[in-house]
Order: structure tokens, then sequence, then C-alpha cells
């Protein structure tokens, strides 16, 4: 049935033709030295060199590139900044990569009505900052929101600190324009809310690009709080941390944030950029209310006693929104930070309910000082969305064996617990092994029958999101994917 | 009787009722009814209709029986009332799974039992019915839409296969999303067996408020202005719930005093209508509570003719009820559409309602649906007794075409609930 002709995976002369006769000859990347920038996205440990990297600047333009791929039975795959975590962004087989960074223009912002439409390629961070005269927001603010694009955030169903009370991105995504694989434009949603008939919309965010080519976004806007409130509260440890995330959500506090910060990245940001974070913590947990001015300094007290409750040393409080962005520029730089301690780094992206988070963080550490590496944890703890982050060097494979080791046995701790693969960075190509630990083989089928409905051939983004139909992917053996077409950073 | 209900009678005995006494779902009785005692029961009664290609009807509550076309002759009604068991809540994760023939009302009596809720109206309606039939109420504005508190389900498709997606944490990203696709499929893809919901915290303080309006225009302007506030209030709705009182525009917030205080200060220097409170006994330190209680058993009694919103069984000589969908900016232009007659039930809040039209003639529906179309509202026309509306749903759209596919590629014979819905 669907699928079945083997893809091609060497771009034909032909299909180049094609592309370029599409977009011009100016916009299409070939060869080696022009697209090796393009051969992974923030995963960097698998990598894979495209075909073909084709810039676009319009729906017409996107959908004559995937009717061309299809043509020749060849794969595409959409690319905004590349900032994702998981190799969704990754151009598996040599795929034909359709760069979407310049399809970037705010379309309209409609205050009256709370929504903006955007193409796929604008930065999250500028769609908020184009609303700010409106005192409304884009809410979902992964880290990456100065780089990463709207139709990134789609394609991934991203989330971010806020997303505790605010939601994901599919929950503030109202309609989408797409080019379907077989180069169709349809759209789904749109301004009013009650379309009539299944949720489209809802079904395409967090379809890693596998359902098609996100060309026009209706993003929901969020009004601005009218005063907000940042408290850094410091544990002596990540143990009495966690306590302190389950006591504030169990005391049905709902924090717009409420993010752990642990030792090893307190000392590494601190180290760089010199914030004034207590060396001598555990862990600290960075804790944001927001809404009228006039609650939240009651809010505020509930949230220090239920801290103190569970052996918080100190709080600090922001005194204005400068100090308040000082505390959140530990946060967002975290990852940086890591960057200049450590050669390579790998993120997880577990969610588990928020009760397990203690036994969680201390299973972590116990396999951290198994494979003799350093995991550190700065992530969503409100969400229950973990990040650890597994130090190693890439040249070394030993480190890179055990990294991976390491990452497994996290992998399965966290199914074990009754949690999920990935809150928001997406299954990608990296989880895609560890999808049947979570979905048996019927879960999984009923995925790829909408998956073919949508990509009957499965060019769009092929391996990826769910696995597909062969043996390897269910006895959780190692992806094809690995053993041809891509290679591993490190080798 | 049919040969096939003497099989399905000896296969599955003592699940199947044969009484069909006020069984009937729009006039239309059903071949066998049947009422699975587990999951793979379900799962096997499915698989059996879809071997003999029978029509099957998922049903909850029935409350949402009339939002759909009437069934086809000779129908299997499939009920969910004996899944009905809380399977798991823990309040530290503010998570619950739930059965999907589990009453709402007991279900959100539980919870609430310790601490949460979910901010839906559903007095009769079955967990599984109100996520296939995409039930909110007069909290959407506050709090988002099923969409926004599913986080995963168990259903058993058309082919009779059991497949779960989603979740039981807060994010997830793992597979898709096909959890957002069941709800508001109205049982056309499969039965759902079990929800995960994400639950909120009952708060101790809150304000409810009302006043009494004039006529729905000045009520719908008050909207928009208070609307461009951004207050955090949690229901703001207009509602007609007799035709002698009259509409009421009703406004509650929970949070600390001195917010309530504050939110109260806006209201008034906003709008030129006078808010009243006790609309109800609000018992201290229990206003979540008691605004669930109020949601979920008197929001539509204090309606006069309420059942008309959802009681199929006793429809209306010739009428139907509209829901529709807008945005802030043509709310009141949709307003004016269908306030050119007067109506006893009405229930308005900023993206749209649902309104009484009784009487209705087919020249009034078609003049609606056209005028609708043309601002850009989606709508549907549900409970129609008596009235010609080819198009329930609106003009067919494009997007449809895939609906049609993934309803194949889920439920391959096409027995779930066939002909009833968009697709």
């Amino acid at each position: 049935m669907n699928a079945s002709a083997p893809i091609e995976t060497k771009l034909p002369a032909a299909l180049l033709a094609a592309l370029q006769n599409a977009v011009g000859a100016a916009n299409v990347l070939s060869g080696r030295d022009e697209t090796l920038v393009y051969d992974c996205d923030g995963m960097t440990l698998h990598k894979s060199l495209p075909g073909a990297v084709v810039f676009v600047k319009n729906a017409a333009e996107i959908s004559a590139v995937v009717k061309a791929c299809v043509a020749a039975n060849y794969p595409f795959i959409a690319r905004g900044t590349g900032t994702g975590l998981s190799g969704g962004a990754m151009a598996l087989n040599n795929a034909v990569v359709i760069e979407l960074a310049r399809m970037n223009r705010i379309l309209e912002i409609n205050a009256a009505d709370r929504y903006a439409v955007v193409e796929p390629g604008v930065i999250n961070l500028n769609l908020t900052k184009a609303c700010a005269g409106h005192a409304l927001h884009f809410a979902p603010d992964p880290s990456s929101q100065g780089a990463c694009t709207i139709g990134g955030n789609v394609a991934e169903n991203s989330g971010g600190p806020h997303t505790l009370k605010y939601g994901v991105t599919i929950n503030h995504i109202i309609g989408v324009e797409a080019v379907l694989p077989n180069g169709e434009i349809v759209t789904f949603g749109g301004p009013a809310p009650q379309t009539p008939g299944y949720d489209l919309t809802g079904l395409f965010v967090g379809s890693e690009g596998t359902f098609g080519i996100a060309t026009k976004i209706w993003c929901r806007l969020t009004p601005n709080p009218e005063a907000v409130k940042t408290l850094l509260a410091v544990f002596p440890t990540v143990d009495a941390a966690s306590r302190g995330v389950t006591g504030i959500i169990g005391a049905g506090i709902v924090p717009a944030a409420l993010e752990l910060i642990d030792k090893h990245i307190i000392h590494a940001v601190e180290n760089w950029l010199h914030l004034g974070f207590p060396l001598d913590a555990g862990a600290v947990l960075l804790i944001e209310l927001d809404g009228l001015r006039d609650g939240l300094d009651a809010l505020a007290e509930r949230v220090m006693a239920v801290c103190t409750e569970h052996g918080c040393i100190s709080v600090r409080v922001a005194k204005d929104n400068a100090e308040r962005l000082l505390l959140w520029k530990a946060r967002k730089q975290a990852f940086g930070a890591i960057g200049r301690i450590c050669p390579s780094f790998y993120i997880q992206d577990g969610v588990i309910p928020r009760t397990k988070l203690p036994a969680m963080l201390a299973k972590i550490d116990a396999l951290g000082q198994k494979y003799s590496l350093t995991v550190c944890n700065v992530f969503h703890a409100g969400d229950g969305n973990l990040h650890p982050i597994i130090l190693y060097d890439e040249k070394n494979p030993k480190q890179v064996e055990d990294a991976l080791a390491c990452n497994s046995e996290i992998m399965r701790a966290v199914v074990e617990m009754g949690g999920a693969l990935s809150g928001e960075h997406g299954i990608g190509l990296e989880k895609l092994e560890f999808m049947p630990l979570v979905y048996n083989e019927d879960d999984l089928e009923g995925m790829r029958r909408v998956r073919d409905v949508f990509d009957p051939k499965h060019l769009s983004n092929p391996g990826k999101a769910v696995p597909s139909r062969c043996c390897w992917e269910v006895k959780g053996h190692e992806p094809p994917s690995l053993a041809f077409g891509v290679r591993k950073a490190h080798g | 009787m049919l040969d096939w209900v003497q099989q399905f009678k000896s296969q599955f005995g003592d699940a199947v009722t044969t009484d069909m006494t006020a069984l009937a779902i729009q006039g239309v009785e059903p071949a066998c009814a049947c009422a699975p005692e587990s999951e793979s029961q379900a799962a096997a009664m499915i698989r059996f209709a879809a071997a003999h290609r029978i029509p099957v009807v998922p049903y909850g509550g029935g409350s949402s029986q009339g939002r759909c076309a009437p069934p086809p002759r000779d129908f299997l009604w499939l009920s969910t009332s004996r899944l009905n068991k809380l399977v798991h809540h823990e309040p530290g994760d503010m998570v619950a799974t739930v059965q999907a023939g589990a009453m709402f009302g007991a279900f959100q009596g539980e919870l609430c039992e310790r601490g949460q809720w979910l901010p839906l109206e559903a007095r009769f309606s079955t967990v599984g019915g109100l996520v296939a039939a995409n039930g909110h109420g007069p909290l959407a504005s506050g709090y988002g839409t099923l969409r926004d508190m599913v986080l995963g389900m168990t259903v058993i498709n058309g082919d009779g296969v059991i497949r779960k997606c989603g979740g039981k944490v807060v994010k997830n990203v793992t597979g898709y999303a096909l959890d957002k696709l069941y709800i508001s499929s109205f049982g056309t893809l499969g039965l759902i067996t079990e929800v995960t919901f994400k639950l909120t915290p009952l708060s101790p303080d809150g304000d409810f408020l009302y006043a009494m309006l004039p006529d729905i225009l000045t009520g719908v302007k008050a909207l928009l202005k208070l609307a461009k506030k951004n207050l955090p209030v949690e229901m703001l709705q207009i509602s007609i719930r007799t035709k002698a009182e009259g509409p009421i525009l009703f406004i509650c917030a929970n949070g600390p005093m001195p917010e309530l205080k504050r939110i109260r200060q806006e209201l008034a220097q906003t709008v030129d209508l006078e808010f009243k409170e006790n609309f109800f006994e609000l018992r201290a330190n229990s206003y979540s509570r008691e605004l669930c209680v109020f949601i979920n058993r008197d929001w539509y009694s204090y309606h006069g003719a309420g059942k008309a919103f959802f009681e199929y069984r006793e429809p209306r000589t010739q009428g139907a009820t509209l829901r529709f969908g807008c945005t802030h900016s043509s709310l009141e232009a949709a307003v004016r559409v269908i306030n050119t007659r007067e109506t006893e039930l009405l229930s308005i809040g900023m993206t749209g309602g649902i309104i009484d039209l009784t009487p209705l003639t087919d020249s009034e529906a078609a003049r609606i649906a056209s005028e609708f179309e043309k601002l850009g509202v989606n709508f549907a026309f549900e409970n129609i007794v008596g009235v010609n509306i080819p198009n329930r749903w609106g003009t067919p759209r494009p997007e449809w075409a895939i609906m049609k596919q993934i309803k194949a590629a889920l439920d391959p014979q096409g027995i779930m609930n066939p002909g009833r819905f968009v697709v």
C-alpha cells in the first residue's frame, strides 16, 4: 500500500532543474559545500547532507517544489532556523530542504480580535515585539524564542517557561494554511472558533512536518498581564526544591512560570554572566506570578510560605523589571553557559507527573554517577517537563556511548513513572526508537493511518515523529537511517 | 428480528438490552441496544458491527444526540453506561483519568471533594459524550475549551481496535495529537472509552455578579467594552433564562479579595449597568464549588424551557437550536442577524453562543446561514424539528474531503455514526 516504493536518496539532475525552475536558480543550493550548514538542527548527534536547499517566498513556490519532489519520488523537509532539539529538521536520506526563513512577514495584527496572521519564518519573539503597542503577546516562549520560527513552533508544538499558565503552542494556534504533501494548498480553522468538523488545526500542530508545510498561521494573542512578580527561591538541595514545586502545585497555585535550576547551571551561568546567583545553593526555583497588581502580593505570600515549608533558605523578589530580566537571563542563557564548560551536551525533554519529581531527580543523579557523566538540570518544573543535560565530549567515543546509554535509561524511567517522551521538543529522529515504550503497535498504526491520509508516499519529512511500518521500530532496533543516509556527528 | 441481532444477542448475552422502549433517537429506533461491561467487550462488539457493516451509535447521556443528524435505520445503540469508573486522580498532579461512561456531574463531584474541578458545563452528559461533542459552556472565555483540558484518551476505532493517544501528563508532544481529532468528532471515528484531563484548582474566594439588561444588544456592547479591559474574569456571558425576565449579563471571577475589589471598580467604571450579587447563595470559602454546582445544575434549569437545548426526546413541533462561533468584532453583527426575532433561550459570550429558534421557517434558516457565512461566522443548526436546512453546518468546505479520508482510515467500514456529522 502506501509508501511501498523505495524513495530516492540521491538528488536526480532532473529534479534539481525542476527546483531551479520553480524558484529560480539563485534560490537553490546544492552540493556539499553549499549545503553543509544544513546537515543538522540543534540536535547535533545525527547529521545528513540535504540533496538541495531551496529558498521559497510563498505558498505557490512551496507547492511547486513539493510537486516536483513528489514527481521524482524524492523526500523533502521544511526548515525554519534549525533550532529544534530532536532532529526534526534534519534532512534524513538527503531530502530536499525547503527553507522558510525568508517567509518572515507578519501579515496582520488584529488587536480587536486578538490574533495575528504570520508567515512560518517569523521569529517567535518578533511577533511579541510587534504586538507590544497593543499590550498583547504570543504566549509560547521557548528558550530559543529569539531565534526559532513560529512555523517551527507549530511543527513541534513548542512550549516554554510560561506554558505552565498559558499553554503550549497548540493552545495558541487557531488556523493554518498549509501545502499538503501532494502540493495542494488548504486552510484549516481561522479567526472564528467552532469551525465545523474535525479539529484539523489541532491535529496539524505538532505533526513535525509530516502532514505538510504551514505557509500561513493564525496565532492567538494574549493580553499582557498588568503586573508581574518574579521570585528566586533558594534551596539547599535539588530534592528540597523539587518538593517545593510539588508543594506549590499541590496548594492549587498555578504560577505563570515555575522553573528549577540546579547548582551545575547556577555555577556555569554565574561564572559567565555574574548575575549574583547564590553559589552555595543546591538549586533555585524561579517563580513568576502575574495578573492584576492588586492580588499579587497576597499570592506571593502564599508561594513563599509553601517554599519555606519545604526548606527554602531565602527568597529574592525582583524589585523592578531590570532585575526580573536579569533573573530570566540566567534561565534563558543556561544552555549557552553549558556550552562554555563542555564541548557537547545532550538535552532531554521527558515529562513526568509532578508528584514524581523528587524521585525522578534522584534517579537522574544516580544515572549520572553510574556513567560518570555530569547531568545538569534546568527545566520547567511546574509542568514536570524535565530537561536533564548530559555533558559529554563528542570526540570521545566512550563518552558518546555512555551519554546515549544514560539518555536511554532516563527515557525508560520517565515512561515507567507514567510520563511522556517529550513535552515540547518533539519526537523527531532522536526519540523515535522509544515510541514503542509509550504506544503499542495498534496505537502507532492508528497514527500511521492518519499520516497516510496526508502523505501516502511518506515523502514529507520521512522517518520522523512516528515510527513507520518497518520491523525495526517495533522491535526497538536502531533505525536504518542511522546505518545509511545519516552519519553520526562523532563518526 | 434481523439475523445479525440474533447472532449479536447470542454472542454478547447479558450486555444486550431487549427493551427498546424510549431508546429511539430523533424518532429512529435501534435494531439492538447494548451496554458493554468492559473495554474489550466494547471492542468485540464494534468488530462484530464492522464485520456485518452495522451502523453503530455511541450513546452516553444522550444530551448531544440532537446535535447530529438522525441515525440510520437498524442501528446498534451502544451505551457506555457500564464503563463509568474513576480510573485515577492524583490531586498533586492536577490530573484525572475517568472512563467515558461516567456521568460528568458525578465525576465533577468527586473532583470537587478533593479540591479540584473541570470548568465545564455538562449536567446531563457523560464524560465521553461531552468530549465527543466538544461541550464547554459559559466558562469557556475564562478557561478555554476541551482542547485545552484533554491530555489523552483511549478510543475504540471503527475497526474495533483499542488505541491510546496523548498521555497522562500536562505537557506532551509524543506522537500525533489524535486526541484533538476525537474532540468534536461526534463518535464518527470511534467510541471514546477513557479520557485524561488537566484539572483546575477550586478557589475559595470569588465574585458572582449579574446585571439585568434592557435588551441583548446592550449586553453585547457591554461585553465588548469589558473584553477590552482584559480583566481576569472566568465568565462573561449574556443569558436569557425566561422571556419575561429578559437578558442578564453574568460576570464571575475568582482570586484574592483585593483583586475582586479591583474588578468591581473596573466594572463600575466601564459599563453603565447595575451589578448585583447573591444570584444564588454563595457560602464563605467555597466560591468555585458553588459556581460549579450552579453551572452544572442550574445554568440551564433556570431557563423556563431549558430542555429545548438538549432534550431531543421531547422535540418542539418546529424549530432548531443555533450554535455559532465568531470573532469579537463580528459578535454584534452576528447578534443582529438573529436578534430580529424574539427568543426565550439564549446564551452568548465573546466568541459566539447558542440560541433557540422556535419557530423557524426554511427561509429564515437559509437567511441566517447566508448572512453568517458572509460575516465569516461558523455555525451549526441543531435539534432540528420540522425545518428543512440542507447544510446544517454551512456550505461544504474543501477540507471536509480530508476529514472524510481520516474517517475512512480510522473507521474503514464507515459504521460509526454514519451520515450524522460533517463526514
